[in-house]
């Protein structure tokens, strides 16, 4: 009887998020299978007509929908921020790990990126790299002899300016991981080595490095969900431009939806890309699992 | 010795500058007028400061205050739901003895929500609230964006959990309370703080929330989010960077308050509470 008794309660406490949830993801995920196998147009009245994977074929060969264009951008853009990221978050990391004077303010102040929102984040850089020698990045060239460079105009450096903010972003959130990873170290090995002479690249090779391990699967993976489906910055700094050079799998596929009217093109790109997404992620997990 | 010192002090020095040149940056150019955003950086650019960008966003025309009371109405009320919601989850998840594949598998599909790209959520939304009338509405958003902050708020409490001792609320179930009564009198009282805690990063996260609301807000319920990216150039109109560094500074605040308050919790909440999964 009381066991009965508790099971109702249990049921009672997670029924509101079982169901919020249904509502909220696995339902509309369903819908979303379904927008994508039928042809779609919002803003105009055209009738709704089931037509199998076509969306699916469409995207993938007519370049007019831009997948693999924004497929391209998507890897350059997640490739380069997350290296740069890795890297230098583990030298933060690393710096911040040593007991200097000052070192209190630093940690700090790293954890302001993670806390600004993305929208003043795409604003702040936005700022920075302005045409016209009055912003801060072209003032600094112009001072060191250099021109001026149209940072948004030029599709490469617009997509440099884009990395450049994710790193700034998202580098502090690396470092906090490895950092907080560090912390938790037992000293004893560390002694050990110094005891015995080993130079600190060999203490970082052979003892930080492997201990860090998990942590940094965690962190990577972490960085590239998110990575991949980036937003805001996007929309803030380029609009995905200039032409399409900067839009990824994500914004592309907004823009599918919601400015070309294509809703069901996008609803076949987002699950593509939800695909791809689950898949890394369930490799990497897998990954750590078996390390563990 | 000496000189690794110097090269330390010389990296730190680095890392400041990187972390707070383009806050400072912004700062000084939501300061300007119009005339001293286009000079090149000197005495007469910085001064004298004007709080005219300020001011203009408040009486500019945009119906600013109304977004950022939009914007509090929304992600407060979400804030407090879901941290309720999450918190009850995260209880059962984390104490109730269940078998431990129906375990693993709530808590993946709560993680999978993180991993899933928000679109593949938000188009069938747009056709169902377009619909049911949803669309521009504070109901709509807050549902929609309970989505998110649920499955982030189960991330945490079920951390927070795991740091209070079983004993406490197995006590009062052995005396013959219910799972419900243990919860909302012993539990909740007990992780208030991680409550707070993960309540606040959920208003957090519904501020600064753009995607979602660009798309499912309207007139009436614009938030400040979406108001924030109206400054930005387009078709029709030139720039107005001044207003553009205000609202970016301004839109910094209530964030950075909170994390006055929150900081250590949130770091905790980032790192070790993600770790667990």
């Amino acid at each position: 009887m009381k066991k009965f008794k508790s099971n109702y309660d249990i049921i009672i406490l997670l029924a509101p998020s079982i169901i919020l949830l249904i509502i909220t993801t696995l339902f509309p995920l369903i819908y979303c299978i379904w927008i994508s196998l039928n042809s779609i147009i919002i803003f105009y009245p055209v009738p709704v007509k089931f037509v199998g994977f076509d969306n699916f074929i469409n995207s993938l060969l007519n370049p007019i929908y831009g997948f693999w264009t924004s497929a391209y951008n998507t890897l350059i853009f997640t490739g380069c921020s997350l290296a740069i990221e890795f890297i230098l978050g583990l030298g933060i990391a690393l710096l911040l790990n040593k007991e200097f004077k000052g070192v209190w303010f630093l940690r700090y102040i790293l954890v302001l990126p993670l806390l600004i929102s993305p929208i003043s984040i795409g604003l702040l850089f936005r700022l920075m790299f302005l045409p016209g020698d009055w912003a801060f990045v072209n003032w600094i060239l112009t001072s060191l002899g250099l021109g001026v460079v149209q940072w948004l105009a030029n599709p490469m450096l617009a997509m440099i300016v884009l990395i450049i903010t994710d790193v700034w972003e998202w580098t502090p959130f690396m470092s906090l991981i490895f950092l907080a990873a560090l912390q938790i170290l037992p000293p004893a090995p560390f002694e050990a080595a110094s005891i015995d002479g080993a130079s600190s690249l060999q203490i970082f090779r052979y003892l930080t490095f492997p201990m860090l391990k998990e942590m940094m699967i965690i962190a990577f993976l972490l960085r590239l969900m998110d990575s991949l489906k980036t937003f805001d910055i996007i929309y803030i700094i380029t609009q995905g431009g200039p032409g399409t050079s900067t839009q990824n799998l994500n914004f592309n596929a907004f823009l599918q939806a919601f400015t070309f009217g294509n809703i069901s093109i996008a609803a076949a790109q987002i699950l593509m890309l939800t695909f791809i997404v689950i898949f890394i992620s369930i490799y990497l997990i897998r990954m750590v699992r078996e390390r563990a | 010795m000496k000189k690794k010192d110097l090269v330390t002090y010389f990296l730190a020095f680095l890392l400041g500058a990187w972390l707070l040149l383009p806050i400072i940056w912004m700062l000084l150019i939501s300061l300007e007028n119009q005339v001293q955003i286009f000079m090149k950086p000197s005495f007469e650019k910085f001064f004298p400061m004007t709080l005219d960008n300020y001011v203009y966003l408040f009486t500019g025309g945009t119906n600013f205050a109304k977004t950022i009371v939009n914007s509090c109405i929304i992600a407060g009320i979400t804030a407090i739901l879901a941290a309720i919601i999450g918190t009850m989850a995260a209880y059962v998840i984390q104490r109730v003895p269940l078998r431990k594949s129906i375990k693993d598998n709530l808590f993946n599909w709560i993680v999978t929500q993180r991993i899933m790209p928000f679109l593949a959520v938000l188009i069938p939304f747009y056709i169902l609230y377009s619909r049911l009338g949803l669309y521009d509405t504070y109901y709509g958003m807050i549902l929609i964006y309970l989505t998110f902050t649920i499955p982030f708020t189960v991330f945490s409490m079920v951390g927070y959990l795991n740091e209070i001792p079983k004993e406490v609320d197995e006590a009062a179930l052995v005396d013959g309370c219910s799972r419900i009564n243990v919860l909302f009198k012993i539990v909740f009282p007990l992780c208030k703080a991680g409550i707070v805690v993960s309540a606040l990063l959920n208003f957090a996260l519904c501020w600064n929330e753009l995607l979602i609301a660009l798309i499912l807000t309207g007139e009436n319920t614009r938030t400040a989010s979406v108001a924030a990216a109206l400054f930005l150039p387009s078709a029709g109109r030139g720039a107005l960077w001044g207003p553009a560094a205000a609202i970016g500074i301004f839109f910094m605040f209530p964030v950075l308050i909170l994390s006055i308050f929150v900081r250590k919790s949130l770091i905790r909440g980032l790192t070790v509470g993600m770790a667990k999964g």
